[in-house]
């Protein structure tokens, strides 16, 4: 099952990208309506787990395809995943929330499954 | 130049990208389906068998072997290629008889269709030969060639033309970083649809921003693959007249027979051999230099998805089955360096996922230049509509955008139609294929003059549209080899091509319903409010430039 | 002549031909700087001259770039004219100075 680390690696370049999202004022206030602000308590929070999110990203598919081809396919696949989450955000900003616990719920499980085989 | 160094990045991004935008959009077009070259030369070859049935590779080298001795006891060398790999859909043999009096003997790698030689597909099931005689094609590898040679030139005046807009390419890159350096993160995913140029630029943007690490790849290597014909000046003054050094691949000695008979050592066991050295089910090719002489060579080649792009290569005794000593070409850092940044612009590692991401970044890229040139006419209208009338240079854009942007993956399109449609047997189709696809191309350039804008952009995606829906359709009436049998038979390549044209298909139709619900998009440009517009004015200064 | 007017706007008389002289500040004098960097690069190197030579040449592309982008920024083409000059004309010097000391 070597596609597993693919879909973990696109499932926390999702969740990475959607916490830092909520971390920009504009992106927030998209999700939450206009002149909702975020507590600063949580942005500290929002901003190591987004960045962790993608690390995590980064090494799952560097151990799935080597340290050579890892990157390079690490960076069509946020290019792509950065491209259809700026669509999420512009044309569907309700499903937010929704898709970054989807996406989280995936990762996590995914790693988990990896990390106990 | 202008009032800041922002305002001068400004017009030089705008005008390194404008100016050849167009020719730009073309490399990428053809990049892009060139990522998949071997799978449309397999769907514009329909007379070709659908790919082999799965097999163990040492039934498959069993069979292959059976084959090659009936009918090719005598040849200077076979080549086996295993099914299973992209390169190999076929259990395909091939070989090289030995020169004629008279003749050279054949230089480069043995055999395989594409080197010369006679081949056979042979059915995994039976081991019987298939029939195959395609049409007269360049295939999908002409296609990819159009993205480095162009056509219609001598090669080198298209490696020059195709230097220049790569260059350009990168200055415009680098000053675009520049402009919207303070606002990376701040408005990594912003898009603020329905505002008119503000938009435009968003999109523009956000496509860019996103994809920045592979467009920077994908141009600087661009230009290393031409690396001393842009620059032979240095080696010229230091080395004299002996020329520019360049990179030859080297075949390594061809060898000679020994004249003496041998039994050939079981090609069977030389799988296994491989197989030990690579790993199981990673051998692609099996061949053999003179079969049956006693100076016999056999040489096992493994996939390409796991290795750069220097593949090694296990070398065994012919006879004896011992493995000979083969050191890999001596290669230094600089020139790894140099090779691995070239094997990432073209992908020959990728396998089948990674392949289509490249792809996709291709699109983007398409998608990059695209919105770049319509934001150019865009953000000029407020000024030109004031005027009352659109200068000539603003109209030909405008023109050429709608030509380009729509009309080019038409021309493709027609490409593909003439494949179909061309008569087997009329002599010249191939050069005739390309014909059709550049007369279609400068009759959707001419097309968009006679119409507005806004009609220009829809009709001529509409049309774009049709061609690529009818493809399926045409492949239906006039091959064995339409969707109704690859999803049948299981051939997910051709199927997948099919499935392409329909999305692409698809794809223009939204593109041309969208336009035609929000005309506004494209032929107004809303002036912005000061505080939206945080970057900078639209101000006389850039506008008329 | 206050410092806006030297700038290339759009108000100056013969705006297209300042233009056009910083284009070919930009494309020929940046590019015989280019060229001029790899002799002298290939040189100071301390790789075997076809890497040393490899070398420099791909980053020529990006010495370029940085050239090109230099002669639009800085404010007057005079400016431009002089800077990618005498870069260029140092540069060449110091070439041929260690090709003489080479031989």
């Amino acid at each position: 099952m070597s596609y597993i680390n693919v879909i973990a690696s696109f499932a926390w370049a999702i969740s990475g990208f959607l916490l830092l999202a909520l971390t920009i004022e504009r992106h927030y206030q998209d999700v939450y309506g206009k002149s909702a602000v975020l507590d600063k308590r949580y942005l500290k929070i929002l901003y190591t787990l987004g960045w962790t999110a993608l690390l995590i990203s980064f090494i799952s598919i560097v151990i799935y395809k080597g340290w050579f081809v890892g990157p390079v396919a690490w960076m069509g696949l946020l290019a792509v995943t950065a491209f259809g989450l700026m669509l999420l955000l512009a044309y569907k900003p309700s499903w937010v929330i929704k898709a970054a616990v989807f996406a989280l719920a995936i990762a996590i499980g995914n790693t988990f499954f990896s990390l106990v085989q | 130049m202008k009032d800041n160094f922002h305002l001068s990045m400004t017009w030089l991004h705008t005008w390194s990208g404008l100016v050849v935008g167009w020719v730009l959009f073309f490399i990428f077009v053809t990049g892009t389906a060139g990522y998949f070259y071997m799978e449309i030369d397999r769907w514009m070859r329909p007379e070709q068998p659908l790919q082999s049935k799965t097999v163990a590779a040492d039934v498959a080298v069993a069979m292959a072997e059976k084959h090659l001795q009936s009918r090719a006891a005598g040849a200077d060398s076979w080549t086996i290629n295993i099914p299973g790999a992209r390169e190999t859909p076929y259990l395909n043999v091939s070989w090289r008889n030995p020169p004629k009096p008279g003749e050279e003997p054949n230089q480069g790698r043995g055999g395989g269709g594409r080197f010369g030689g006679p081949s056979d597909i042979l059915d995994t099931q039976t081991g019987e030969v298939q029939p195959s005689k395609p049409r007269e094609t360049g295939g999908g590898l002409l296609l990819y060639r159009m993205h480095w040679a162009l056509h219609y030139m001598p090669y080198e005046a298209a490696a020059w033309i195709v230097g220049i807009c790569t260059m350009f390419m990168f200055v415009a890159i680098i000053t675009g970083v520049i402009i919207i350096y303070k606002k990376i993160f701040r408005e990594f995913f912003t898009f603020r649809k329905g505002k008119g140029a503000r938009s435009w630029m968003d999109m523009h943007t956000v496509i860019s921003v996103t994809s920045l690490p592979f467009f920077i790849m994908i141009t600087f290597s661009g230009l290393l693959f031409y690396l001393y014909t842009y620059m032979p000046l240095a080696p010229k003054i230091l080395f004299g007249d002996e020329g520019a050094q360049r990179e030859r691949r080297f075949f390594g000695d061809q060898g000679k027979r020994d004249g003496n008979a041998a039994p050939l050592f079981s090609l069977v066991e030389a799988l296994k051999l491989g197989e030990q050295e690579f790993g199981k089910n990673q051998v692609r090719n099996i061949n053999v230099q003179f079969p049956g002489d006693s100076a016999a060579i056999i040489t096992i080649t493994p996939k390409y998805d796991r290795y750069l792009n220097e593949y090694p290569q296990l070398k065994v005794n012919g006879t004896t089955g011992a493995v000979l000593d083969n050191p890999p070409r001596k290669v230094s850092a600089v020139e790894k360096t140099n090779n691995v940044i070239l094997a990432i612009h073209e992908g020959v590692f990728a396998n089948t996922l990674i392949r289509w991401l490249y792809f996709l970044a291709g699109v983007l890229g398409c998608a990059m230049i695209a919105t770049g040139l319509v934001l150019w006419t865009v953000k000029r209208r407020p000024k030109a509509m004031k005027n009352g009338k659109f200068s000539f240079g603003h109209n030909l854009v405008e023109r050429l955008n709608i030509g380009t942007v729509a009309g080019l993956p038409g021309a493709v399109a027609i490409y593909f139609l003439a494949n179909r449609l061309i008569p087997v047997d009329l002599a010249g189709r191939r050069e005739w294929e390309v014909h059709a696809m550049f007369i279609g191309w400068l009759l959707l350039l001419i097309y968009p003059a006679f119409r507005s804008i806004k009609r220009g952009w829809i009709e001529v995606f509409l049309m774009t549209a049709a061609l690529y829906l009818l493809l399926p359709v045409v492949n239906f009436f006039t091959t064995e080899r339409h969707l109704g049998i690859s999803l049948l038979y299981g051939d997910w390549v051709l199927a997948g091509i099919d499935i392409t044209f329909l999305a692409l298909g698809c794809t223009c139709v939204y593109i041309a319903m969208k336009i035609k619900r929000h005309p506004s998009a494209i032929t107004k440009a809303v002036k912005t409010k000061k505080a939206d517009d945080d970057l900078t004015p639209v101000t006389n200064e850039v506008l008329s430039s | 002549m206050t410092t806006k007017s030297r700038r290339t706007t759009t108000e100056q008389p013969h705006y297209r031909l300042l233009v056009l002289s910083r284009i070919i500040a930009a494309v020929v004098g940046g590019y015989a700087f280019s060229t001029v960097m790899i002799l002298v690069m290939t040189y100071l190197l301390p790789l075997s001259q076809k890497d040393a030579l490899m070398l420099s040449t791909m980053l020529s592309y990006i010495i370029y770039l940085l050239a090109i982008i230099w002669v639009f920024a800085v404010k007057t083409v005079r400016t431009a004219w002089i800077g990618i000059s005498a870069a260029t004309g140092l540069l060449g010097a110091l070439a041929y100075l260690l090709h003489s000391i080479q031989q």
